[in-house]
């Protein structure tokens, strides 16, 4: 029920109340830059590119545009010039610390950003957590979590050591925003180096092409309750 | 002995009034983790050993108290109803003291307070610069009452607002008196504590929960720690009163982990009033249900902000998070929940006893009552102070605090913590509330009042507030954990000489950024003792950077030092510090250091008797 | 330093009990396991999280992100010094730098004989007395780095 009016960059919209700002620039064709968001994932507030300029009565203030709720009365702009300041000095944050990453690069083109006044950490991790999110929310065995604080804060297996509750699936990688996990598949067997682990794959009874980690689709298997064999034949021959 | 009703517990207090002997002697020994480190615990046995060897038992008796606040000139014993105070008390001089104040009824003159400025010796607690220009409201029951006898609390008037507002109040009216009084949280956020607690109210949730924050994490600031461990009554009796307000039966007690002292007497409180049915079900036989529990940090300066707070009694990582939907209406699993500081609950009961117009009397237009301070550093009177809002800088750091030690210049006063700022000498007569503070760049934070002398590097300040915070953020959030980073390594390479043309516009622009960028306080006000230090000693930061100097004498890397041969006594304590053995010399005769081997520690420079070592 | 291969469990449990198998009190009940182990064995987090039904990754990140916890064995006495801005400002440095000298190991290390853990700390409330080392449960204050040699000999015997 679209029950709130906002403006949003100078153009009065009805929506509904509670939408997050980025939810709604982004129907709008809008562009505010992400790093840590994803539709699955509940938002996390942490990378601060989608800041925008929201003001409430006479107050202004700069806010994470993917979870701040509309609310009636709201005004919102994207690209103001503390925004734009703002973000770009995260953006010289991001670049220095990850100095060789071809998506930092490319995102810091995007906005006008190429060099960084700061010295190089060389990390291409940039803490997005979405790596650790994914397999806690959307695959639900949170293998992985934070380990420290601070500057040596990083996404990590207990202890350091090979995951046990790894299950191979690589949503880890495929939400990775600087490919900092790295997969790689060999012949029978999938290796995911972050973490440490290696997993024998199922091979398709009929053409022999390697579907999934065994582990992966047990975990699959069990969760939705499919039948013992369903996974013996690949998607392309059923 | 649970009391049953309003009526039992005045019954118990007319009681504990008619039992007291106005006549009787005690000696309050303070027993706050100050004094205790300077061995006040063995100074009180010693009194009760010697009581009992003058056989004055029936007439004298001792109390150890919370802390007092004057914690340099521990260990702290006050007689009354004489209301003489002594300081530096040592076991071997109890017998004298007992004898001259007690059998002789004058005093020990040698364990008197003595002025450093004017160099007399002061007899009175009341008369004591020091205390004499306080307001101790919420400290009035610290160094009177032993925290951990609630009897000792009921007969200075404790749990009568509690009886109060169960018997003539409703909640509406409470929450009423308090926005009335205009109390404004004491943890740094300054938010109207009334107004909170009608949010908490109203918001739709099946439970409410009450925090105290006693997570006072910034360095320099003791106040919370002295009222958890001096009158821990003061602040359950807060919580109750404000349990019944907003709606809730559940509370936790946050104390961080490096205060032991605090989490015993608050324990002991809980359970005293959990004996007497102040705390748990059908609190003096009223339908109000409320009870405590102790949570205790684990060692992570972010847990003081609230949303942190709140993650770690879930039983998470201490990560704050955005708090665009507030923790009054989602806060522990995503209850309404009411948070407020040590020091504001503590508050409440003299509110209500006294009404709103009592503690609006004190203060200014927009900051209400008192304010407790740590003052610190290069004071001659260190210690704890509770001063009326709207006192001036120069009075509290001057008139209450002795001036500067060894009457060197005043340079700078650190309020807020790493959230503030440094202020210079031009600010001093500024009246000390929330606003004016504000306006000059720094804040009032939880009360930590650090100053500075001459001989403080105001880089080297920033700096280390800096470092502080690098080993203290969460690390969630770009502009903070990669802010923070950057910002230590400029200001290192300033300290080192190695500054740039550049790096002040640099610290500038990015504590802009971190400003406006970060999840939280932490990330968002840590650019503040940089940009104080930027905008009030920009001097310092251009002499490190254009000519490789440290006026103060302190950046390591940019001073040497030397002895003059004139002054030089050879006493050799010098060369005993010395842990690169860089200084020689005979005995008797004037020593030497070596500069290739110096290091530069100072340490010589501390010791020295008679001020021989020269810094350039 | 040795690690002890296996842990008595049942104290893990007795833990457990203690806080009713109550998952939010999973970080009191770490506490009490680096009480009663001196360190937070990896053993006792996976018991942890069998016992509530959390992840070892979240017990691990609480066991790294607070610093009441360490994941090596502490000495039998904890000395701290701290650096909280009283102390930083009266020479806490040095009094940190003079105890690593004497110890012969780097703030965060123990020695090897485990007698001596060395922690910087970020103010400990005592800011009257600074420059201020705690040792266990004793505070001394004032500290010099002549007395240093003297506040540890009253731990060596």
């Amino acid at each position: 029920m679209e029950d709130s009016t906002i403006i949003f960059n100078g153009t009065e919209y009805k929506v509904q109340k509670g939408t997050p700002l980025l939810s709604i620039a982004r129907s709008l064709n809008i562009f505010i830059p992400t790093l840590c968001h994803n539709d699955a994932l509940v938002p996390y507030g942490a990378c601060r590119m989608c800041i925008v300029e929201i003001q409430k009565g006479n107050r202004m203030r700069v806010v994470t545009s993917c979870n701040y709720p509309a609310e009636d009365g709201l005004v919102v702009k994207t690209d103001t010039e503390k925004v734009i300041s703002t973000r770009n000095i995260i953006m010289e944050l991001l670049i220095a610390r990850a100095p060789k990453n071809k998506q930092i690069k490319q995102l810091g083109e995007r906005l006008g950003v190429t060099k960084t006044r700061f010295e190089e950490v060389g990390d291409d991790c940039i803490m997005c957590g979405m790596c650790i999110r994914a397999c806690e929310e959307v695959v639900g065995v949170s293998a992985i979590g934070f380990k420290n604080r601070g500057i040596t804060r990083m996404p990590a297996t207990p202890f350091m050591e090979t995951s046990k509750n790894c299950i191979g699936c690589g949503s880890c990688v495929y939400v990775c925003p600087t490919k900092y996990i790295k997969m790689e598949d060999k012949g029978s067997q999938r290796y995911i180096y972050n973490w440490k682990v290696a997993f024998d794959m199922v091979q398709c009874k009929k053409c022999g092409d390697f579907i999934a980690p065994v582990k992966q689709l047990d975990y699959i298997k069990k969760k939705v309750s499919l039948p013992e064999d369903f996974f013996e034949i690949c998607n392309n021959c059923r | 002995m649970r009391l049953e009703s309003v009526t039992q517990l005045e019954e118990l207090r007319n009681r504990l009034l008619s039992e007291r002997d106005p006549s009787k002697n005690t000696i309050f020994v303070c027993g706050g983790t100050g004094c205790l480190s300077n061995g006040s615990a063995l100074v009180a046995e010693a009194f009760r050993d010697e009581i009992s060897a003058q056989n004055i038992d029936a007439s004298v008796e001792l109390k150890m108290t919370g802390c007092h606040g004057f914690c340099e000139r521990g260990p702290l014993v006050v007689f009354r109803p004489q209301g003489i105070f002594y300081q530096k008390v040592t076991v071997k001089s109890v017998p004298e003291i007992v004898k001259k104040t007690i059998i002789e009824k004058t005093h020990h003159e040698q364990y008197l307070y003595k002025d450093p400025n004017t160099k007399e010796s002061v007899t009175h607690e009341a008369d004591i610069p020091f205390y004499k220009h306080q307001v101790r409201w919420v400290l009035g029951h610290n160094g009177k009452i032993d925290p951990t006898n609630i009897d000792g609390y009921i007969l200075e008037n404790g749990y009568s607002a509690l009886s109060k507002v169960l018997t003539t109040m409703q909640p509406d009216e409470i929450i009423d008196q308090i926005e009335k009084s205009g109390l404004r949280g004491r943890g740094g956020g300054g938010f109207l504590t009334g107004r909170k607690w009608r949010t908490t109210k109203k918001a739709e949730g099946e439970v409410r929960y009450i925090i105290c924050n006693g997570d006072e994490g910034d360095p320099g600031a003791f106040m919370d720690r002295s009222i958890m461990e001096g009158d821990p009554h003061g602040v359950i009796e807060g919580m109750i009163i404000g349990a019944y307000a907003i709606g809730s039966s559940k509370g936790y007690i946050y104390v961080r982990m490096e205060y032991p002292l605090a989490v015993k007497n608050l324990l002991k409180a809980i359970e005293d009033a959990r004996a007497y049915g102040l705390l748990g079900k059908n609190i003096l036989g009223t339908p109000l249900s409320f009870d405590i529990e102790i949570n205790r940090g684990g060692g992570a300066f972010v847990c003081g902000e609230s949303s942190a707070l709140m993650t770690s009694i879930m039983g998470k990582a201490g990560e704050p998070r955005a708090k665009y939907i507030h923790t009054s209406e989602k806060g522990l699993w995503d209850m309404p929940t009411n948070l407020n500081n040590v020091e504001t609950w503590a508050n409440v009961p003299l509110i209500i006893s006294n009404g709103p117009d009592w503690f609006s009397s004190v203060g200014t237009q927009n900051s209400k009552g008192t304010k407790v301070f740590s003052l610190v550093g290069s004071v001659k009177n260190v210690g704890l102070v509770e001063v009326p809002m709207g006192l001036t800088l120069r009075e509290i750091i001057f008139d209450i605090g002795g001036g500067i030690i060894k009457d060197r210049k005043f340079k700078a006063v650190q309020t807020g913590g790493p959230s503030g700022g440094c202020i210079p000498e031009q600010y001093l007569d500024i009246p000390v509330d929330f606003d004016e503070l504000s306006k000059l760049g720094s804040m009032m934070g939880s009360g930590g009042m650090i100053v500075m002398d001459e001989n403080t590097c105001m880089v080297d300040v920033a700096r280390y507030f800096i470092n502080f915070l690098v080993d203290e953020s969460c690390g969630k959030c770009t502009p903070c954990r990669e802010g923070l980073r950057q910002m230590l390594t400029i200001l290192t390479r300033i300290t080192k000489g190695e500054g740039r043309a550049e790096d002040i516009k640099i610290l500038e622009d990015l504590g802009d950024g971190m400003i406006w960028g970060s999840l939280c306080a932490l990330g968002g006000s840590a650019p503040n003792p940089v940009l104080t230090t930027i905008q009030y000693f920009r001097n310092e930061y251009e002499a490190h950077i254009e000519k490789k100097q440290c006026p103060a004498g302190v950046c390591t890397e940019l001073i040497s030092l030397s002895i003059n041969p004139d002054a030089c006594i050879g006493c050799r304590r010098c060369a005993k510090v010395c842990s690169v053995s860089a200084i020689a010399g005979e005995n008797k005769k004037p020593h030497v250091i070596d500069q290739k081997l110096c290091i530069r520690c100072r340490a010589c420079y501390e010791v020295c008797p008679v001020d021989a070592v020269i810094i350039t | 330093m040795e690690i002890p291969m296996t842990i008595d469990f049942s104290k893990v449990d007795q833990i457990v009990q203690k806080y009713e198998h109550n998952a939010s009190k999973v970080i009191l009940m770490l506490q009490d396991i680096q009480t009663e182990f001196r360190y937070i064995p990896q053993e006792a987090v996976t018991r942890l999280s069998e016992n509530l039904r959390i992840s070892e990754s979240q017990i691990f990140h609480i066991a790294t992100f607070y610093k009441a916890f360490s994941l090596t064995p502490r000495g039998e006495h904890e000395v701290r010094v701290c650096l909280g801005t009283a102390c930083h400002i009266r020479g806490g440095k040095r009094i940190s730098d003079g105890f690593e000298r004497s110890l012969n190991l780097k703030a965060g290390e123990t020695t090897p004989d485990a007698k001596f853990t060395l922690e910087t700390v970020n103010c400990l409330g005592a800011c009257a007395l600074a420059p201020l080392v705690q040792v266990d449960e004793e505070n001394y204050g004032k500290m010099t780095i002549e007395k240093i040699e003297t506040v540890l000999k009253q731990y060596r015997k």
